[in-house]
């Protein structure tokens, strides 16, 4: 039963992000800095590190698999990268899962791998229009700086939930 | 521990790379429509999106009527200024236009460049990472919608359809940076100048008005309207007004800095324009044709 509760938060969170995100941070206070949110990819980051990489992998394909057809013009780049990023840094090692401070840098460097993944991507296929110096002031920073603050506040109601669901899940380990 | 990638890890890597570029090449080519499962995703994330959509709308609206109360006194003086003007004008208005039906039931025109018919519909998400300039609206195919459709606000041009799905719909905006994203205008006092729209100045938020003729005089303030040439988008829809002109690279042509009408950042709703005219007859149109082979 409580999976299905990641899930809803998952697409909620992935909901939000296109649009009441877009609404009131996006469009007031976006002029001079692009703010990315990527909050969706901060949360499965935290699955995969609970609940084991294959978990991860599969979440994070999945909506990969959102963003590109609902958002995107090119498909598969989102569905890669997620899928790539979870399988490369959710360890599925007590220490690592152990420590908030570990959490929160993985999901951090997930961001800065995705930001870089999909401008390489559009600057390879001539969309990207920013130079690179540009491109890391004006939206890498800002970037990270939002998604790192998020995985903060976070990180303890829900990796409470995901250690609650991880503990149902077997029994005997705890 | 096992080595990181192993020989099978690292197949299953350049498998997937092979999958990502060929799925990148195959949604770059042209003219391609959405398949049927990308559609039912699309919809059934659309309806959820519209729902979310809904109050963040009402909010947005309220923090626009907060900013109105506070400049009402200076619009009234305005208008009131303006109001003067107006009986006299929509006399004039009134007269011209039963010249011009007369005239042109004289001269048996039927369609015009001008004719298009309107449906509304709210903007219920936009992309969250601001590569492209798409944002998603509430009306498909069911509601009559097509592919490179214009679509404007009560301020102006703001993009054309790109994608259509059953009941919602991806508007890709002038300010995308897409090569394909140009649109045929032109500017207008005593004779009209024409040109492409192509993109947006990242730096200073204009758009590119470019292949002006040299010897056609642009001059500030100048308003830039569709022209209707390209056979997609009715002629007439305001774009913006001319900031500055300068010489191009080879000195050929002109361009100019066009300050877009609409305002790209708060989009609430949308109207979606369709044209009246038919761009060419059925026989002659090459797009037709190769449908037949």
């Amino acid at each position: 039963m409580n999976r299905y509760l990641i899930i809803i938060v998952l697409f909620l969170m992935f909901i939000i992000e296109g649009t009441w995100f877009q609404y009131f941070l996006a469009d007031r206070f976006m002029i001079e800095f692009q703010w990315v949110p990527r909050f969706v990819l901060v949360l499965i980051i935290y699955i995969g590190l609970f609940h084991g990489r294959l978990t991860g992998v599969i979440y994070a394909l999945a909506f990969g698999i959102l963003y590109d057809v609902v958002y995107g013009p090119f498909l598969g780049v989102y569905t890669f990268s997620f899928g790539l990023i979870s399988y490369i840094l959710c360890w599925p090692l007590y220490i690592v899962r152990r420590n908030v401070s570990l959490n929160i840098v993985a999901a951090t460097i997930a961001v800065l791998f995705i930001e870089y993944f999909v401008y390489l991507i559009n600057d390879v296929l001539g969309l990207a229009m920013l130079s690179h110096e540009a491109f890391i002031y004006e939206r890498l920073l800002p970037t990270i700086g939002i998604n790192f603050v998020f995985a903060v506040m976070i990180s303890y109601p829900w990796r409470k939930l995901l250690e609650e669901i991880r503990k149902r899940m077997n029994p005997q380990e705890s | 521990m096992p080595p990181f990638f192993s020989n099978k890890r690292l197949i299953v890597l350049l498998v997937c790379i092979v999958i990502l570029v060929g799925l990148i090449g195959y949604s770059m080519s042209e003219r391609r429509s959405m398949t049927w499962p990308e559609q039912f995703i699309v919809d059934s994330v659309g309806w959820v999106q519209s729902v979310f959509s809904q109050p963040a709308h009402m909010v947005a609206g309220f923090f626009d009527t907060i900013e109105d109360i506070r400049n009402v006194y200076e619009e009234n003086q305005a208008l009131k200024a303006q109001l003067d003007d107006y009986a006299t004008v929509s006399v004039e208005v009134d007269e011209l236009r039963r010249q011009n039906d007369q005239l042109k039931e004289s001269l048996d025109i039927t369609e015009s460049l001008y004719d298009a018919s309107y449906r509304s519909a709210a903007v219920i998400n936009r992309s969250p990472d601001r590569w492209n300039e798409f944002i998603g609206i509430n009306k498909g195919a069911q509601n009559g919608i097509e592919e490179d459709m214009s679509v404007i606000t009560s301020e102006g041009l703001v993009g054309k359809v790109a994608r259509v799905s059953q009941f919602t719909s991806t508007v890709q905006l002038l300010t995308d940076q897409d090569r394909a994203n140009r649109i045929s205008a032109m500017a207008s006092e005593d004779d009209s100048v024409y040109g492409f729209i192509e993109g947006i100045d990242e730096d200073t938020g204009y758009l590119h008005f470019t292949k002006i003729e040299t010897d056609m005089e642009v001059e500030e303030g100048m308003t830039v309207v569709t022209s209707g040439l390209g056979g997609v988008f009715p002629r007439g829809l305001e774009i913006g007004e001319v900031i500055g002109v300068k010489d191009d690279e080879f000195g050929l042509t002109q361009s100019a800095y066009v300050e877009p009408a609409a305002n790209f950042h708060h989009l609430d709703y949308v109207m979606v324009v369709e044209r009246e005219s038919q761009s060419l007859e059925p026989d002659i149109d090459p797009d037709l044709g190769d449908d037949d082979e």
